[in-house]
């Protein structure tokens, strides 16, 4: 009787050690892996890249490379933090915020003349998602705005892009920049996130 | 022999209660904050699965329809199984397992979900799959949904997963550890706030607007799935401003349902007709609508049911009335509820925590 006493005890406690042992072993997994979610609270909003041309100590970043926008003198880059741009731009003409579903990130939209940029939420300071161009009263730092052609894309920003129907796409690594062409003229100019580069439908 | 083989199995069952136990309180309740969560569980409490409509969809669905409505107006009796940004995948699994359990005459999909050919959001899947016991249905939904870096396993089990909440506990995990709140009506989240429409951005240029063989193939897989149990699908676009619905996703709609046989309504068309002011039927400028929206776009898509589909009016029948008056009083209780909270803080808590926490 006692003897079965002790391996019911004994099995017992293996089971509970086997499972304390699979749960610790996930832990470590999962700390290892960027990007998960937390869903019981606190959630994050989509994340940002984690490459250069990120300045985060609330600075407008100064020599940068790649692709920026550019605006009387302000440097607007994806994954730049928002707070020092909007100062800097003022008071935008709108501003739309748009929460995701059960509120899993808020999306803020800021349009100014001529272009509109939308930041994302992370560890509460929001950055700069994508920037997109609403008129031709705008260009690019390399002079491309809207109505340019295929061949002013490429002699500005050479022919290494990537195509996809008829978007015309160049990454720097941290942004993608990217032109739709219709009837051969360009209809948009967007800088976007590496992860957020997705064609709707 | 026989004694030491029961010992065992009783010593496994103590050990698998005990492990579902810890389960059960390490995972989220969704009580207080994140409502949408605790959507899907709400299917299987009710008694009287025997709804003439199922809705099935994202929030487009659960914040734009009022089930009660529908009852108190045409005698429809309805279940919303929505969930935050559901996919087209998780909504047909969804609808299969939903057959599992009950035949509707109708059943009511919302489109914007055509958008999205690919999982969004580990946070989604977690609200849509969580609350769905297991089936072949969920099972497959899981492995439609799953990002890149999840595990399977992880929601079968899914103390894997949220083992790290332990730290995080509050009172609301022991409260709710055994059973929780019901915090829609037959699906349907009521908010009566209201944020009116200012502005809405200008929708961009897609290089695509074709919607994904995946999608097409979910959908019909859905068309196919109503036509062989003799239920109608019914394709529908809620009237929310943003994110924006371009023509050429509407067309293809269109296309489709002419094909198949379907009837679709992109209420967007219909906002005057169905009395829709953005200045007060918005909680969120625009997104979604409130209560009072939700109302107002259930009244007229009520007469379209009733009297395209002769879907009859079972207000007298006394069994259902009863159990509907019941979900009336606690609707009513809510709405009052909310609009005390409303003018006490200026705000609903339920929705506006975690904002609170971003800001």
């Amino acid at each position: 009787m006692k003897k079965n006493k002790v391996i019911i005890l004994v099995t017992v406690l293996a089971v509970i050690a086997v499972g304390i042992g699979l749960l610790l072993l996930n832990q470590a997994e999962s700390e290892d892996k960027a990007g998960n979610t937390d869903i019981s609270g606190g959630g994050v909003n989509s994340g940002g890249s984690e490459t250069a041309g990120n300045d985060q100590n609330g600075k407008i970043p100064g020599e940068k490379k790649g692709y920026y926008f550019e605006y009387r003198g302000i440097r607007i880059g994806i994954n730049d933090e928002a707070a020092p741009i909007i100062e800097a731009l003022g008071k935008p003409m709108h501003y739309f915020e748009a929460p995701s579903c059960a509120f899993e990130g808020m999306d803020k939209i800021y349009s100014y003349s001529g272009f509109e940029f939308t930041t994302y939420t992370k560890n509460n300071k929001d950055y700069i998602a994508s920037l997109f161009f609403l008129d031709d009263t705008v260009t690019t730092r390399e002079g491309i705005t809207l109505n340019a052609t295929l061949d002013d894309i490429v002699a500005a920003y050479g022919s290494d892009y990537e195509q996809n129907f008829n978007e015309y796409s160049y990454s720097d690594g941290n942004c993608i920049l990217s032109f739709i062409l219709e009837n051969g003229k360009v209809v948009s100019v967007e800088y976007s996130m590496i992860a957020d580069n997705s064609n709707g439908g | 022999m026989v004694k030491k083989a029961i010992k065992i199995t009783i010593t496994i069952m103590i050990t698998a209660a005990l492990l579902i136990l810890l389960q059960n309180l390490l995972m989220p309740k969704y009580m207080t904050e994140i409502l949408e969560g605790a959507l899907i569980s709400e299917y299987y409490r009710e008694e009287n699965k025997d709804h003439d409509v199922i809705f099935i969809g994202d929030c487009e669905v659960y914040e734009n329809f009022s089930p009660i409505t529908l009852w108190q107006e045409y005698g429809i009796t309805s279940f919303i199984r929505g969930s935050a940004q559901q996919l087209i995948w998780q909504s047909y699994y969804l609808l299969e397992e939903t057959l599992m359990y009950e035949k509707p005459k109708i059943v009511v999909f919302n489109v914007l979900s055509m958008k999205y050919d690919t999982p969004q959001k580990e946070a989604y899947n977690r609200m849509a799959l969580d609350g769905m016991p297991l089936s072949v249905p969920k099972l497959k939904s899981i492995k439609a949904s799953m990002m890149e870096d999840e595990k399977f396993i992880t929601y079968i089990f899914p103390i894997l997963r949220y083992h790290s909440r332990w730290s995080e506990l509050s009172a609301e995990d022991f409260k709710y550890l055994f059973r929780k709140d019901k915090v829609t009506h037959n699906g349907y989240l009521m908010r009566v706030d209201v944020k009116p429409v200012t502005s809405i951005p200008q929708p961009k240029k897609l290089a695509n607007y074709r919607f994904s063989d995946i999608c097409y193939e979910y959908l019909d897989r859905m068309t196919r799935l109503c036509r062989e149990n003799g239920i109608e699908l019914v394709l529908i676009k809620a009237p929310t401003l943003y994110p924006h619905w371009y023509d050429e996703w509407d067309k293809q709609i269109e296309e489709y349902a002419a094909e198949n046989g379907l009837l679709y309504i992109n209420f967007l068309e219909y906002t005057d007709e169905i009395g829709i002011d953005y200045q007060t039927d918005t909680y969120d400028a625009g997104l979604h609508l409130n209560l009072s929206g939700a109302e107002k776009l259930t009244r007229y898509f009520g007469k379209i049911l009733a009297e395209q589909f002769d879907l009859p009016d079972r207000r007298n029948d006394e069994g259902l009335s009863r159990i509907w008056a019941a979900k009336a009083e606690r609707y009513a209780l809510e709405m009052e509820r909310q609009y005390a909270e409303l003018e006490e803080l200026g705000y609903l808590k339920a929705f506006n925590t975690r904002r609170d926490e971003d800001e």
